[in-house]
């Protein structure tokens, strides 16, 4: 009886490591906003700008300023944006891609890719 | 008789793993062998965790005749040297998986486990393995000082998350070939 219960309890933890195994971190969790907040920058990013701060702030028309800013907060800290002082007008914060950004984008652009091929099929 | 042979064969298991991947990180990253006991990749590090967090007690016993057979070359066949740093290679990471599964809140069927907790155990069972090895080399004579220390560190946690790493690519793959074969899109 207790060879059989050890026997369950190695199988359950064998089960609930391959699950930790799987969900090991990669790139940072995003949340919705943040997503939205990161997607609009590289809009922006794209047209070969970096963007102001304040810009940012009122990207969303439903969103308040204070939302998008502590997104942004949460985006510098997960390495995803970087925020510096601009050279012509220290007051003024912009905002710029990190390597890490780069990389999310171009996982971002190979998902898409499989998802086409695959709803291609 | 039958109650024995689940052990025999954990610790059979964990001794037969650590061997083979022993051997096989020595021949894979021969080149970055600092010393006898140092390597800046050290592969093994990861089954020391694993084989813990699955086995518990039974498989650090197996970790530790596992080590005691990878040490003759080195230490001499049943020495005391060897005895000790084999004593050691299953302690380590059985005292950081009980601490680290308090600290985390973890149950004896590690329900509740997520892949960053994984992490943090890895980095407990590097640490205190490389602390406690160390504490023997310079109790042996055998130390090499912050240098030897770092390179266990850095060999310990690279191997670990290289492990780690390679066996979550493989499960992402294997999930996309069965979602593939059994026709789900």
């Amino acid at each position: 009886m207790a060879t059989s219960k050890d026997a369950s309890q190695v199988y359950m933890r064998f089960v609930n490591l391959a699950t930790a195994i799987r969900t090991l971190p990669t790139f940072p969790a995003l949340d919705a906003m943040e997503e939205r907040v990161l997607n609009g920058l590289a809009a922006v990013w794209a047209t070969g700008v970096d963007v102001k701060v304040l810009e940012a702030m009122n990207f969303g028309a439903d969103t308040s300023p204070s939302t998008v800013h502590r997104r942004l907060k949460g985006l510098q800290k997960k390495g995803l944006i970087r925020m510096y002082s601009s050279s012509e007008d220290s007051r003024i914060r912009l905002i710029a891609p990190t390597d890490l950004t780069l990389q999310y984008f171009e996982q971002m652009g190979r998902c898409l890719s499989l998802a086409v091929r695959d709803s291609a099929r | 008789m039958i109650r024995c042979a689940q052990p025999l064969l954990h610790i059979g298991l964990s001794a037969a793993l650590w061997v083979c991947v022993y051997y096989l990180n020595g021949w894979l990253f021969a080149a970055l062998e600092s010393t006898r006991t140092a390597n800046w990749v050290f592969v093994p590090a990861a089954v020391r965790l694993l084989v813990v967090l699955l086995f518990g007690g039974w498989g650090a016993f197996g970790l530790g005749v596992g080590t005691l057979i990878t040490n003759g070359p080195i230490f001499g066949w049943m020495t005391l040297p060897s005895a000790a740093v084999a004593t050691l290679s299953a302690l380590a990471p059985y005292l950081a998986v009980q601490t680290g599964r308090v600290l985390l809140h973890l149950s004896a069927t590690l329900h509740g486990i997520t892949g960053v907790s994984l992490l943090q155990l890895g980095a407990m069972s590097a640490v205190c393995s490389v602390l406690l090895h160390s504490v023997l080399f310079y109790v042996l004579g055998s130390d090499s000082g912050i240098g030897g220390f770092v390179t266990m560190l850095v060999g310990d946690v690279l191997g670990t998350l290289l492990v780690l790493y390679v066996l979550r690519t493989l499960l992402v793959l294997d999930g996309r070939w069965r979602k593939r074969t059994s026709g789900l899109r």
